[in-house]
């Protein structure tokens, strides 16, 4: 045995994120390997029912962090708060995502305990009986495989979607309430106040088909005519995060972790490299169709058909093709 | 309110890859060298909020000579000063272990970082740092401005799907600056040769009471992401392609 394995849980809207069940699945295959214990770790406000979901996972214990105070997501509490269980449970290995929380409490909890943080990875796996993890670098135009051979415990954060989801058997995981008392801390920021950005009428989330704009296409010159293929798909523009920094399409178009999830039945990819913030939001589309002159874009990683050359060649064909067979239907 | 900006010089593209013989770093041939993007916008805040409370901007980077490219560009945005950390370590540990030292060593009110280097992907040495430090971070971070009090900044940060947060934060406390809708400045060319001329200290590892230790990961192999691609290319001439395309995306409509 070489530690006991701990899992931090995220939710989205109400409910366990999926990146969770995926975290739970490396878990139980790291731990049925090492004869250790997997456990869960959830903090939040109201967690009642998403401990219940958990029940159904393979962990075998869930520690749960809750108090009202936790509704509002403070960074440097629900760090401290980790850091705690972490101290207490003692594991081995810590598996998250790399997520917003998961990239500021990975490393943040690998300098607090004195342990390893390796990042961004897309598997793990234990080889000679040492951790060895894929990770992307160099805009994810090339993986590196690793070997983990720092103190331990040791901390490992996962690109949602790149680990198969964990096919729930039942379990029967013990409970156990940590104690939370958000007033013996001395934190060091204040939330002021928490904000939703304004949508405005456009939800991309809704439409069968995205024609999606990345930093590829140039300039802001180029959208019109990105924006004919849409129409003629009788589909919606859609973006990559630079494409709505620098003002080309407004932010209620923009695809990724800091804004949308979508999953429409066609997913077009323009000049987009695939980024796994970009990807974790959209690669669960129907078809993805990815456009690039970069045979190495991390992009044709997750597109079902991929065309490798310069996206103004192919783009007029794609408009005419798109047009007839509007007039065929 | 004094400043301390830590960025990163990455490379545009990179040709031939290699694994050091020490397996601890990757070697390349690079197509040019750049300030990484989110550093860009890290360095543009940081040195309006050094003028604006009359303090003193810093820029620092550790790597080898080529990086000082960035620190130019620091300074031709009028930084006031520049150091750069002698080092070819490149592992996320050792880098932040190293910058808070040296940091450290300096009066400083505020640290920025960028979220995530382009080279690494790692996301992990600004937070390290802070936490090196004992000093408070915010991650993802958009506007900063001076606090309610001079010993506070108030930050906008994102939380993901569209929410954020603003949030005051104690100094001294280090800040990783997102990219954002407000495009960082150009340097024009006279400026850039100006900051040429600029000193820049430069700090070696063995002046930093550093024990030297091994880097906590070993590189076992490199490889395109090709080797994991299940799509399906599609080729021919643009105009085959496209209306192969489109014989699939009617399949699924
Ligand atoms: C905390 C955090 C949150 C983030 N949130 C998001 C988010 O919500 N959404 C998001 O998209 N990103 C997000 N990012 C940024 C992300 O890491 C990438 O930087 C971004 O997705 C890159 O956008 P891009 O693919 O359009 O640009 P690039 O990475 O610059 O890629 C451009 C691509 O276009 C190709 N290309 C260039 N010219 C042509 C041509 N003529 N024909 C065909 N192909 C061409 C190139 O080969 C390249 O692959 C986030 C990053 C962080 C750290
Ligand atoms: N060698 C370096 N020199 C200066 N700053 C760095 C260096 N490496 C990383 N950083 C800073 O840390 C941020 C996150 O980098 P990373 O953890 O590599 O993704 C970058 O945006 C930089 O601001």
């Amino acid at each position: 045995m070489q530690g006991k394995i701990l899992v931090l849980a995220e939710q989205k809207d109400g409910e366990i994120d999926n990146i969770t069940w995926e975290l739970l699945g490396k878990g139980r295959a790291i731990a049925d390997q090492w004869e250790s214990p997997l456990a869960v770790l959830i903090v939040g406000a109201e967690l009642s029912p998403l401990v219940e979901t958990l029940k159904a996972s393979s962990a075998d214990l869930i520690l749960v962090a809750q108090n009202a105070s936790l509704k509002d997501y403070n960074a440097e509490l629900y760090t401290s708060i980790i850091a705690d269980a972490v101290k207490s449970y003692n594991p081995g290995l810590v598996l998250m995502g790399y997520t917003y929380k998961g990239m500021e409490a990975g490393p943040a909890l690998s300098i607090r305990m004195g342990g390893t943080m390796v990042s961004h990875c897309t598997d793990l796996a234990v080889e000679d009986s040492k951790l060895v993890a894929v990770r992307s670098i160099f805009g994810g135009t090339l993986l590196s495989k690793i070997r983990i051979e720092g103190p331990s415990p040791h901390f490992v954060s996962f690109e949602k979607g790149s680990l198969p989801r964990e096919n729930l058997p039942c379990g029967n995981a013990k409970i156990e309430s940590i104690t939370v008392d958000p007033e013996g801390w001395r934190l060091r920021s204040r939330i002021i106040e928490t904000l939703k950005a304004d949508k405005g009428d456009i939800d991309i989330t809704k439409a069968k088909i995205l024609v999606s704009v990345g930093r590829g296409v140039g300039g802001p010159d180029k959208i019109p005519m990105l924006r004919q293929l849409a129409d003629a798909l009788c589909g919606e523009l859609s973006c990559s995060r630079p494409v709505a920094d620098m003002g080309w399409l407004p932010f209620a178009h923009q695809v990724g972790i800091s804004a949308n999830t979508v999953a429409p039945d066609v997913y077009f990819a323009c000049g987009i490299s695939g980024a796994s913030q970009h990807v974790t939001a959209m690669r669960d589309s129907t078809m993805i169709i990815a456009i690039n002159k970069d045979p190495n874009a991390p992009i044709f990683r997750v597109a079902d058909y991929g065309i490798v050359g310069d996206l103004f060649d192919v783009i007029p064909h794609l408009i005419e093709e798109a047009k007839s067979l509007a007039r065929g239907r | 309110m004094n400043i301390i900006v830590c960025t990163k010089a990455v490379p545009g593209f990179i040709n031939n890859p290699e694994i050091s013989e020490n397996q601890e770093r990757i070697d390349y041939e690079a197509g040019s060298i750049v300030i990484n993007e989110s550093d860009d916008y890290a360095l543009e805040a940081g040195i309006k909020l050094a003028k604006k409370t009359g303090g003193q901007a810093t820029v620092i980077t550790a790597g080898s000579l080529s990086s000082q490219k960035v620190l130019q560009a620091g300074l031709g945005k009028d930084a006031d000063s520049a150091i750069r950390v002698d080092t070819y370590w490149t592992d996320p540990h050792r880098i932040a272990r190293m910058l808070s030292e040296a940091i450290g060593k300096q009066d400083y009110d505020l640290i920025l970082t960028g979220v995530e280097s382009s080279d690494n992907m790692a996301a992990q040495v600004g937070v390290s740092i802070a936490e090196m430090l004992d000093i408070p971070f915010a991650y993802a971070v958009l506007e900063i401005a001076p606090g309610k009090t001079e010993n506070t900044v108030r930050i906008t940060k994102e939380l993901g799907f569209g929410k954020t947060q603003v949030e005051e934060i104690d100094l001294p406390a280090l800040v990783c600056f997102q990219t954002g809708t407000e495009p960082p400045s150009f340097v024009p060319v006279r400026k850039m040769m100006m900051a040429q001329r600029k000193p820049i200290k430069t700090i070696a590892a063995t002046d930093l009471e550093l024990a030297v230790q091994p880097a906590f990961i070993k590189i076992l192999d490199v490889f395109t992401p090709k080797k994991m691609s299940l799509a399906e290319i599609i080729e021919g001439t643009p105009k085959e392609q496209a209306a192969a395309v489109m014989l699939k995306v009617r399949e699924v409509l």
